[in-house]
């Protein structure tokens, strides 16, 4: 038994790791050139803040639906398993206005970048020069951040082979697996840069 | 408007139909529960009208063209739960063997129908290649009937396996993929007289059966340019080997078709589609017509659909990591010349990190 619970947290350990890592593999919403200019860049942030409100307003209705719904649903039903995704249906619900306004009000990355050298005393030319560097900056580091996911997946993978290896139970067996494979083919991915 | 009168023209056509005799019934059913088809929330909402649906939100697509789709990688788990959760034990300790006659009286007594479903998926989705886990899935579905000399429907099926899915733009608007499944299951699939169950030959009634396949399912979605997006898309079911051949379990070759539509929105998007598929494989060509509608709206997705099993309406919403959905189903039940709808509810919980 508490081989099982050692293994079950390893498992949970190892999809916390492999998950973190890929939620947050598509954030960015403009892409970064060596030949990006002020212009283009204030331009695609402008849109990307009307997009924004847009997005946000529709997270704050639908979360404010959500809420409403669960309330009322939980307090019609007797079924306890259906009580119990009403509440979830609550928790969503403020979760996604939350998430509205933090789309609307603040934005991602791009936004502050904008606003910061906006509201500086430097040239075009000059925010021109700085969203360049940056570029390069960026694409460094996310050449780092794919050699470290794909070092880092590959041996999660081997990990969980390794493991499936030893273990006598098929199910879970399997599921080891099924993890191996899925973070194999992460650290394919990351290094063949798909 | 519009959209209503084509849904009121299709319920009225589905449920027109006339109901065979008790003698040459198919097996009485749940609505959105198919002993061969594995299928989440929302798939179940759409009336299992999904193959022109471009991404399903709670699950893998159910056309592997549409894998190109996917926005972002994610890797989650999702839990799926109907009513009569409390029956999911006897149904596992029957598909187990572990008969006994106190499970036979449970499960069978005077007008109780069983339904259960429950199904545990790991997946994992990215826009090259999408995998879904299955430790185990279980469906039961169980009636009894006629008090004078008591009629029992019976279906329990234990499913396990892997599936794959990948595609490709082939070329302009053509996306084509292949989903590889292997599937284990164990299972029962009778109707029966009570009595019999305490004769010698009734002995293996409740013997469950074993089967082991692997499916090779190619699909294709075409989409034409225009501001509706109509697309049209085909996927072929169940190409591929079974380890032996049932016949109260068939799981033929079969073709399918599907349209959708994506209706320009100012809020929102809403996709559409018709399709024609089969789910048990003992449909006849109109009750093969299914029609799905599934509308995405901030973090909620409400979806509806309605096929010749009856109608289905669900809520889902997914925000970041956590996501949750509760549907609500019919059930026909066939008893002799009469029939009368019972409701099923399905309840689903994931977590994506």
């Amino acid at each position: 038994m508490c081989n099982w619970v050692g293994r079950f947290n390893l498992i949970l350990l190892i999809l916390c790791f492999t998950g973190s890592s890929f939620s947050r593999a598509a954030d960015e919403s403009f892409s970064y050139l060596e030949e990006t200019k002020w212009a283009d860049f204030s331009r695609e942030v402008k849109m990307q803040e009307k997009q924004d409100f847009k997005d946000g307003l529709s997270y704050i209705i639908s979360g404010s639906l959500a809420l409403v719904g669960g309330i009322l649903g939980s307090k019609i039903t007797e079924d306890p398993l259906e009580k119990g995704i009403y509440t979830v249906f609550q928790t969503i619900g403020i979760a996604s206005v939350g998430y509205g306004i933090y789309t609307w009000q603040i934005g991602g990355e791009d936004r502050t970048l904008y606003l910061t050298l906006q509201e500086s005393r430097l040239t075009a030319e000059q925010k021109t020069l700085f969203l360049r560097s940056y570029a390069t900056q960026k694409k460094e580091r996310e050449k780092k951040e794919r050699v470290i996911k794909a070092i880092t997946h590959g041996l999660i993978a081997g990990l969980n082979f390794y493991n499936g290896m030893e273990q006598t139970n098929k199910s879970l067996q399997s599921g080891l697996y099924f993890i191996g494979g899925v973070n194999l083919l992460a650290a394919i991915s990351y290094t063949f840069e798909f | 408007m519009r959209l209503i009168v084509v849904f009121y023209f299709l319920f009225g056509l589905f449920f027109s139909q006339p109901l065979k005799a008790a003698e040459e019934l198919v097996f009485t059913r749940n609505a959105r529960t198919f002993e061969t088809q594995q299928s989440t929330l929302v798939t179940k909402s759409l009336a299992h009208s999904c193959l022109t649906i471009t991404q399903i939100p709670d699950g893998l697509a159910c056309n592997p063209a549409h894998t190109v789709f996917n926005k972002k990688p994610r890797l989650g788990a999702e839990i799926l739960i109907s009513n009569g959760y409390s029956n999911m034990e006897n149904v596992q300790e029957l598909l187990n063997g572990k008969i006994t006659q106190e499970l036979v009286d449970t499960l069978f007594s005077e007008g109780k129908i069983i339904q259960i479903e429950g199904n545990v998926d790991i997946l994992f989705q990215s826009k090259y290649l999408s995998g879904r886990y299955t430790p185990a899935t279980v469906k039961g579905f169980s009636v009894f009937r006629n008090e004078a000399n008591p009629d029992v429907e019976l279906s329990a099926v234990e499913e396990k396996g892997f599936a794959f899915q990948s595609g490709l733009e082939l070329f302009n608007n053509f996306y084509a993929g292949l989903q590889t499944r292997f599937v284990s299951r164990k299972f029962i699939r009778q109707r029966f007289k009570l009595a019999q169950l305490g004769t010698e030959e009734g002995k293996d009634l409740l013997k469950p059966k074993e089967q082991n396949a692997t499916y090779i399912e190619p699909g294709m979605t075409y989409i034409f340019e225009n501001r509706w997006k109509p697309r049209v898309s085909v996927f072929v079911a169940n190409l591929g080997t079974v380890s032996e051949e049932y016949e109260e379990l068939p799981t033929p070759v079969e073709t399918q078709f599907g349209f959708g539509l994506t209706p320009p929105m100012n809020w929102g998007e809403l996709e559409l589609s018709l399709e024609y598929r089969s789910l048990n494989y003992e449909e006849d060509d109109l009750q093969k017509i299914r029609v799905g509608a599934l509308y995405n709206f901030g973090s909620m997705y409400l979806s509806g659909g309605v096929d010749a099993n009856g109608l289905s309406g669900g809520v889902y919403y997914s925000l970041d990591k956590i996501n949750a959905g509760i549907l609500y189903s019919t059930t026909r039940l066939l008893n002799e010349e009469e029939s009368f709808f019972t409701q099923t509810v399905y309840v689903q919980l994931g977590w994506q990190i």
